[in-house]
């Protein structure tokens, strides 16, 4: 399944771009997700924890830059991840590419999400998921933009600016992916407890 | 089918039930109340608790009563308890006749109005209830009692400001002004389904015009939501056709289905105009059957 979504941040698309590849920082604003493992500077372990009503999943997984165009500020994530009880995983593949805007950069994300197990096989959820995604893609583009105005606020007072960092994948990419999974569960309960 | 593994715990008092979730719930240990979700999502083994901590037999949860101005529903209180109008005016009248649309008899007898408010289910009838009155909801936790409105409690489909440590220990929902006509109305297609929409809408009549409107829709968004627009649309008007097409109209300008293709989406923001103009039209019918009461 493919979506999109965008996610405004007030910032050159220079910066946000450093920033957006600083997947330490960004792991941070991640509702629910976790770094647990730099693997190498194109690849990262970590944890994603999805609570929907009854269900508490974890995915455990990682995601890889598959290519990064600094040229062109666009890259291309794929990331995997596996519940430990066996209840599904997925499998999907995000692209970013950043647009410079009147008032900073717009981020475009593309998202292609497979599911499989448990979770795909009632998976059609195509109403839900771009809500999710939505919903998470918005709580991140807060967390990050609350990040920024305190980074700023410091830099304003301190002098100098120690804002912007090396190169890091974006953590955006299982947040869509955990959305997907989200709305999927979500649809799979009222579907299986249709009264 | 049947669930995996998991260890019950009865506490007897809110403070045992409190502190074992503490200790619990980073292994996912669950508050186990009526168990209307919770319970089938086990068997079919999706949800895989490790531990449940039964607070059916916690003293005090099951307290419905009017405490101040608002009516007090504990943790363990029925559904099927408001089947009859559990305080006197509008709220009681209003409960017993919402509680009508949820699910069956049996789930009525076992699943719990702050269980409903814990899950969060965009179709939830109770979350709706909360979300237009203004309830307030009360957490427990080792870090002590935390109230939160209602407005800030909702975040997303099945998604709220409840951490994983807290006990929904207690609802207050306030009792509306006498002579506040009260409407709902739901939209489904069989008897007992969840809604695909609900509206649920409160306001007064005071020198002939509407003033302090409510209007609250369920069903169609990721969770009941007030919409201001409706209310903005309502309040000093008078009671009329033309009063409530407007309101209605308000709806569908403001939702945001779930719904992702086009033509579901219009037809749920369609649907959610419908079954707001129809609760306002109950409301404005209540009138009558209020009258005693009004003005």
């Amino acid at each position: 399944m493919e979506f999109d979504n965008e996610l405004d941040v007030p910032l050159p698309v220079g910066e946000t771009w450093k920033v957006l590849l600083d997947i330490e920082r960004i792991a941070t604003c991640l509702p629910g997700a976790e770094l647990t493992e730099v693997i190498d500077d194109k690849t990262y372990a970590g944890k994603v924890a999805v609570r929907l009503g009854p269900i508490a999943l974890s995915l455990v997984g990682q995601a890889t830059f598959e290519s990064i165009d600094h040229a062109a500020h666009s890259a291309r994530v794929r990331a995997t991840g596996k519940d430990p009880k066996g209840r599904g995983g997925t499998d999907s593949v995000i692209d970013f590419h950043l647009e410079s805007t009147s008032t900073g950069t717009k981020v475009l994300i593309h998202t292609n999400v497979a599911l499989s197990g448990t979770v795909a096989q009632y998976g059609r959820g195509s109403g839900v998921i771009q809500t999710f995604a939505s919903q998470l893609i918005g709580q991140f583009g807060q967390a990050l933009r609350a990040q920024l105005a305190q980074t700023q606020a410091a830099a304003a007072s301190g002098g100098v600016q120690t804002e912007t960092t090396e190169a890091k994948p974006s953590k955006v990419k299982p947040i869509s992916g955990l959305s997907l999974i989200i709305k999927t569960l979500w649809l799979w309960l009222t579907r299986k407890f249709r009264r | 089918m049947k669930p995996a593994k998991f260890v019950h715990h009865t506490p007897s008092t809110i403070a045992q039930a409190i502190a074992l979730l503490a200790e619990l719930a980073p292994q996912d240990g669950r508050i186990l109340a009526g168990g209307q979700s919770l319970v089938p999502a086990m068997a079919l083994r999706l949800a895989q608790p490790a531990h449940l901590i039964d607070i059916n037999g916690v003293a005090g949860l099951d307290r419905l009563a009017v405490d101040g101005n608002a009516l007090s529903i504990g943790a363990c209180v029925r559904h099927a308890a408001f089947q009859r109008p559990p305080v006197q005016g509008p709220l009681g009248a209003l409960l017993a006749t919402v509680v009508r649309h949820i699910a069956h008899y049996p789930i009525r007898t076992r699943g719990t109005f702050c269980g409903s408010l814990a899950n969060a289910d965009p179709a939830s009838e109770w979350c709706l209830v909360a979300e237009t009155l203004d309830a307030e909801l009360v957490a427990g936790s080792t870090r002590g009692m935390r109230h939160i409105p209602a407005r800030d409690y909702f975040q997303g489909v099945m998604s709220t400001a409840l951490e994983a440590d807290e006990l929904l220990a207690e609802v207050r929902l306030p009792l509306p002004a006498l002579g506040t006509r009260t409407g709902f109305y739901e939209f489904n297609r069989r008897a007992g389904d969840f809604a695909l929409a609900m509206a649920l809408v409160l306001y007064r009549v005071e020198g002939g015009v509407i003033v302090d409107a409510h209007v609250g829709v369920g069903g169609v968004e990721a969770h009941p939501r007030r919409i201001s627009a409706a209310e903005k649309a309502l309040n000093g008007r008078a009671e009329s056709a033309e009063t409530f097409a407007a309101a209605a109209d308000a709806v569908a300008d403001a939702v945001l289905p779930i719904e992702e293709q086009p033509e579901a989406a219009a037809y749920k923001r369609g649907l959610a105009a419908t079954v707001t103009r129809r609760a306002l039209e109950s409301a404005a019918q209540n009138r009558h059957e209020n009258t005693g009461a009004v003005q």
